[in-house]
């Protein structure tokens, strides 16, 4: 199988993979466009995720994979309710000086805190709930995994629900609001301390969702939402804080340099090993050329 | 808030001075230190097992009595794979908890970080599992090792792949510290043999090699080994994605995999994938195993529900081992110590130990120089897993032929 | 006035003093050990306050400038004959520089973008370091020589005690002048700071470099002092570590974030055997200080003390 085949067949990889980043950094741009607020423990959602459906699924058993994702979900808006509630609020409020710092330093802990948190109690080795489905998708000599697959699919449905729901829901509409002008939204009516909960609950079930269905496919171990995490600040910022439009395109793009970069770069040697760096390099790109990422606001 | 402040500012200061005094106490029981990873970024994997073997034999040995009418406590010191770490808790173990000896690592990096410890400090070592040739080449009066060394793994290596006829070997190779030695050394073994071999690197948190799987998979003539030199949570993701892709396992390419693949894990995260692969067994093939082999297996099965691969029972002989010398020498003077390792001879769990090179018989030229202080009848053999779920034990033993449960002349299982 | 002039020379002088003579008391190598990291966290903390809690810049990058020096120097040892000061003088000039690039860079960017900025840099950098492991040797750790031929800790411990005590004098005394005053205008608001009059970009770009330097120079002590250097240190969670330090001991408080760092280091190893769980806590005691506590803990009884904010 060569030229235009396996170029087709990296390509269809990373756009796969690429929907499920996607996934995960629109959780990450909603709780910004909404919070304002960058996460920095949206890795350890993800991550929280990816355990949660192991525990239910294989600790537990008996029960299907896909339920896994919607137990991990749920227990994301749990967890995701309680800390904005405990920890957020002030800065809602306004009590807070400097609210981007308080905001990085305060996720910071909560990653820092979850990612020892697991480690302490699951211990180090990885784990690995059970296919969605076995085999997959031949084509030639190459594969693509079923499991690859379904979560892909999942994704984009989760992807579309999530766009339905803010489109025509009147709770997306007031969501909209408070993103757009937060003042002007609770003059309306709109609480936007509710919003803001509601929103961040929803960004880390996203992430959630984003673990789960990965973990078939990767496995969890505590350490794994890091390099994710990483990833959708890359993704986030390439397609625009606070962009609907920008986390989904920018996820399929990274999904894509990742995908490209491992497969064509001539060095092999270094060619897997770089392949966070490629993400990285556009990311610092963006953030010296346009900051605003693709359809972000102007700054 | 200030009072919270303040008492918490007096808790913290307490603590440190009750740790401190607690630090200086008696110490009666005969205490050894042993040295693993067990949280990443080390092969905690790994491990975690030998620490479990090292217990064991604590245990044992004082349910026989004590060593010398004393316990003997086997006290932990974490490397998490670091050299920096390593050498902390070398120095921990040392001066802190004042052990007469020390057994163990598994990271070469970890285990050469230490040793000027060992020298500075007169404190005996016993290398469970660290290959680097430099470990015992350095000459350490006090450095003594019982596990294989690069050298020695590389030649027994290379030879297999030349018999098997392998002329096209592709690897994926791990960053970290113990896989950038053995790729090094392979290397430079298959280039003098004509072999053609390319090596990707990846970071050790890679989750997708797909990318540079397929890329190895266009090889034409295809490959004939695959190496998935990763010990990290990715060692069974591998063998999923390069089987799923029908790259390796497969009739054209044989899967090579490393050490991690003794863990009954595998077959959760790899299933039907790890069936042909080919696993590397530092120790005596079941066929070899000696009453003291199965007799310690079988209690470790018994309590932590997995048998030992040659790793666990490197640390479990290790850590006996220094047991046997303090007995040897009926004192902790570490001099006593060193001098009865030099002479000692005690069978354990892969096979009869002794060390023919030391002080009073220096390596001769032309013998290389890791041989100070080492046992020298280090065995290796390859095994290929054969059914689903199989333990390390049933797989068929491939190399070398003296051990060899395949006809002759055949040198490896084809997957189907 | 007089009367704080005289708590802080009580405080200082008697920390100095405490110092010094600690070693005398203290024989454990292993405790000489832990005194000398506890120290070199409470440098790291320190540049750390210096750049977000005074100039209000918040960067992830400490560390990987951190390893840049430590690398340039052992790097410079293995590959050139030059003379070991050299080397090390070469390594804290080679991570100024590379912060002056990047707070020449980072001048536009605010909050969270110059988070995310530094973020990325430190873990390019620490992703290049290991896979150029044919010069770096990546995990498997480059070799250092220590700074004395003794493997004896004590004059590690002076060596890192001095570099610390001269540190902290030179960043307090910065901070005390009219840079301090202009640092702080820059946090609360730039773009006020800047239509007072202030001169945010030179300013800003002092900060950074002048934190570099200092980071630099606890690069080069951690390189030789360790005798190893392994990328790994430079993961975002060190550098968690550090900052979290700075805010638990109070960040706008230079000498109250020292302090918080010693302590803290000089905690965690004592509760070494509570394995994860210690940083359980530590992430648990940050949220909360952040939560509630946002002057950090011990920065009111600095305060309280001495009887003026820093």
């Amino acid at each position: 199988m060569h030229g235009l085949e396996y170029l087709f067949m990296q390509a269809a990889n990373g756009l796969v993979i690429g929907c499920l980043y996607a996934l995960m950094a629109l959780g990450l741009t909603l709780i910004f466009s909404v919070l304002k607020v960058i996460n920095f423990a949206h890795g350890e959602f993800y991550m929280i995720g990816g355990y949660m459906s192991y525990f239910l699924v294989t600790v537990i058993g008996g029960v299907n994979p896909f339920v896994g994702v919607i137990f991990g979900m749920v227990v994301l808006l749990v967890l995701g309710s309680t800390f904005d509630y405990l920890f957020l609020r002030p800065m809602h409020r306004g009590d807070v000086d400097r609210p981007d710092e308080y905001a990085i330093l305060v996720t910071f802990g909560l990653s820092f805190f979850l990612q020892n948190l697991v480690l302490a109690v699951a211990g180090p080795f990885p784990h690995r709930t059970p296919s969605f489905m076995e085999g997959g998708v031949r084509v030639g000599t190459f594969m693509i995994s079923a499991d690859r697959l379904i979560a892909a699919g999942l994704a984009l449905v989760l992807m579309f629900a999530l766009l339905m729901f803010i489109k025509l829901s009147w709770t997306g509409m007031a969501m909209r609001a408070v993103s757009q002008d937060r003042d002007a939204a609770s003059v309306t009516g709109i609480n936007p301390l509710r919003m803001a909960n509601f929103t961040f609950a929803l960004g880390a079930a996203l992430a959630g969702a984003s673990g789960a269905l990965i973990a078939p496919i990767f496995s969890v171990v505590p350490d794994v939402g890091v390099l994710p995490s990483l990833r959708s600040f890359i993704i986030v910022v390439l397609g625009g804080m606070g962009s609907i439009k920008g986390a989904i395109l920018g996820g399929i793009i990274i999904g894509l340099v990742e995908s490209l970069g491992a497969a064509f770069v001539p060095d092999i040697s270094r060619a897997l090993a770089y392949r966070s760096l490629y993400g990285l390099m556009i990311f610092v790109l963006v953030l010296l050329f346009r900051p605003r990422g693709l359809f972000g606001e102007a700054q | 808030m200030r009072r919270l402040s303040v008492v918490l500012f007096v808790i913290g200061l307490a603590l440190v001075f009750a740790t401190m005094a607690a630090a200086s106490d008696t110490k009666e029981p005969i205490k050894i230190g042993v040295v693993l990873p067990m949280s990443p970024p080390g092969a905690y994997a790994s491990g975690n097992p030998m620490w479990w073997a090292a217990l064991q034999a604590a245990e044992e040995i004082n349910a026989a009595g004590g060593l010398l009418g004393r316990d003997v406590v086997a006290i932990l010191g974490d490397t998490r794979g670091v050299p920096e770490e390593a050498r902390a808790a070398t120095e921990r173990l040392i001066t802190k908890d004042k052990v007469v000896g020390v057994v163990g690592n598994y990271h070469s990096s970890c285990a050469l970080a230490q040793l000027d410890l060992f020298k500075d400090h007169n404190v005996p070592y016993i290398g469970a599992e660290p290959w680097s040739d430099d470990v015992t080449a350095k000459g350490y009066k006090q450095v003594f090792r019982i596990s294989i060394t690069n050298s020695l793994y590389t030649d027994i290596t290379v030879n297999w792949i030349k018999a098997a006829g392998f002329k096209r070997v592709a690897i994926i190779q791990e960053i970290t510290d113990w896989g950038l030695g053995v790729n090094k050394q392979l290397k430079e073994a298959m280039n003098k043999a004509g072999i053609k071999n390319e090596t990707a690197f990846s970071d050790m948190k890679t989750e997708d090699f797909t990318q540079t799987l397929a890329r190895f998979n266009q090889w034409s003539p295809p490959v004939d080994m695959f190496f998935g030199s990763i010990t990290g949570p990715g060692a069974f993701r591998i063998i999923k994605q390069a089987y799923d892709m029908g790259f390796a396992p497969s009739k054209d390419t044989v899967f090579y995999a490393t050490n991690a693949c003794l863990n009954p894990e595998v077959w959760e995260a790899a299933g039907k994938a790890a069936k042909y692969i080919v696993v590397t067994q530092i120790g005596l093939p079941p066929t070899a195993y000696t009453e003291v082999t199965k007799r310690e297996n079988q209690k470790f099965k018994e309590k932590y529900g997995r048998l030992m691969n040659a790793t666990v029972m490197e640390a479990y002989d290790s850590f006996m081992l220094m047991c046997e010398a303090i007995k040897d020498a009926g004192s902790t003077n570490p001099d006593k110590i060193i001098d009865a390792l030099e002479n000692i001879r005690w069978t354990g769990m892969r096979g009869e130990y002794y060390f023919p090179y030391g002080t009073k018989n220096p390596v001769p030229d032309d013998m290389p120089a890791y041989m100070w202080h080492q046992w020298p009848d280090v065995s290796e053999y390859l095994f290929q897993y054969t059914e689903v779920g199989q333990s390390p034990e049933d797989g068929t033993v491939i190399w070398p032929p003296k051990w060899s449960q395949l006809p002759k002349g055949q040198y490896f299982i084809p997957a189907e | 006035m007089k009367h704080i002039q005289i708590r802080k020379y009580i405080l200082f002088g008697g920390g100095i003093l405490i110092g010094a003579l600690i070693p005398l008391v203290v024989t454990s190598s292993y405790w000489l050990h832990v005194f000398a990291m506890a120290y070199f966290y409470g440098l790291l903390a320190a540049t750390w306050s210096f750049l977000d809690g005074y100039a209000g810049q918040f960067s992830f990058g400490n560390i990987a400038l951190l390893l840049i020096a430590g690398y340039t120097s052992a790097l410079l040892a293995k590959f050139t004959g030059l003379p070991f000061f050299l080397n090390l003088i070469i390594g804290v000039i080679a991570s100024t520089l590379i912060g002056l690039i990047i707070g020449l860079l980072c001048l536009r960017f605010k909050g969270a973008y110059l988070a995310l900025f530094t973020i990325a840099f430190a873990e390019g950098f620490r992703i290049i370091i290991n896979t150029e492991h044919q010069i770096t040797r990546g995990p498997a750790g480059l070799h250092a020589d220590g700074f004395f031929e003794t493997t004896s800790q004590v004059p590690y411990y002076y060596l890192i005690f001095i570099i610390l005590v001269i540190s902290i004098f030179i960043m307090y005394r910065i901070l005390k002048s009219r840079w301090g005053l202009f640092f702080m205008a820059i946090r609360e608001d730039d773009e006020v700071a800047s239509a007072l009059g202030v001169n945010i970009v030179r300013y800003k770009v002092i900060a950074f470099v002048v934190t570099s330097a200092f980071c630099g120079v606890a690069g080069v002590f951690y390189t030789h002092f360790n005798q190893m250097l392994t990328p790994n240190f430079g993961e975002i969670a060190t550098m968690g570590l550090v900052i979290g330090m700075a805010i638990i001991g109070g960040v706008e408080n230079l000498i109250a974030a020292t302090i918080g760092g010693i302590l803290l280091e000089f905690g965690l190893e004592s509760l070494r055997e509570l394995g994860a769980w210690r940083m359980v806590a530590f992430g648990a005691i940050l949220m909360i200080v952040v939560r509630f506590a946002r002057n950090g803990l011990i920065a009111p009884l600095y305060r309280k003390f001495i009887g003026e904010e820093v």
